[in-house]
């Protein structure tokens, strides 16, 4: 099991993802197993993907998007490597119950499904006050830094 | 399992996942075409292969797989070096 001796934010956070401000959604990272990870994200009140005070789905599954990349960055830097590039390749069966709005705080768990070849497959819930109000299956592509 | 029953089976999880009428899966038909594989599909069906046959799939193997003869000789293989 890996898991954080603590919780991980700003920018000892950004270090590990390859997404800078103001396209980061993540604000902490909480958890992470060999096949979970969990974070969490403080939506900020004039965030580029809010609309009306709402973070939009875009924003969620790219959301769940990063807190993939945190445990791979997470994990890529124990080990000493660079950190990895991801793209998102596919996403599948997303389901949004509710948008939530600025100023609340999210928390968003992945699970690794498989990994193939390049590719990760994940599935990814982000919940409002305990309330799952997002999900998706999403497929992305890993590449390794060749620093 | 008898390789029958292996070749049945792939046939059915292929089916299934990519809704395609299990009368055009014919041994020399094309994955590519009968299952309208792009390169994302290809992981979906590598999940379905690992998920049910037990084997592990290496990306360099797909490059001689062409038709559902191949796939199946392949998994059959795979299935006979695991047990072995």
């Amino acid at each position: 099991m890996i898991q954080p001796m603590k919780i991980i934010s700003g920018e000892e956070l950004v270090a590990l993802i390859p997404q800078k401000p103001p396209f980061v959604l993540i604000s902490s990272l909480l958890r992470v197993t060999e096949d979970n990870c969990t974070t969490t994200f403080e939506i900020p009140e004039n965030h580029v993907l809010c609309t009306h005070h709402k973070l939009q789905a875009s924003g969620l599954i790219e959301n769940m998007a990063q807190t993939c990349a945190a445990k791979l960055g997470y994990e890529y830097n124990l080990l000493g490597k660079p950190m990895p590039i991801g793209f998102i390749g596919d996403v599948r069966d997303f389901l949004c119950s509710e948008l939530p709005a600025a100023g609340t705080l999210i928390s968003t768990e992945i699970k690794i499904d498989n990994r193939v070849f390049d590719v990760t497959v994940i599935s990814g819930k982000v919940f409002l006050e305990g309330r799952e109000i997002a999900s998706c299956k999403m497929k992305v592509f890993i590449e390794e830094s060749k620093q | 399992m008898s390789n029958e029953q292996i070749i049945a089976e792939i046939n059915r999880f292929l089916s299934e996942e990519f809704e395609v009428d299990a009368s055009k899966i014919t041994p020399e038909a094309t994955l590519k075409e009968t299952l309208e594989l792009d390169s994302l599909d290809y992981v979906d069906l590598v999940v379905i292969l690992e998920g049910n046959f037990g084997i592990k799939v290496k990306q360099e193997d797909f490059v001689g797989i062409r038709t559902f003869q191949d796939l199946h000789n392949y998994v059959i293989s795979k299935q006979n070096t695991t047990a072995a």
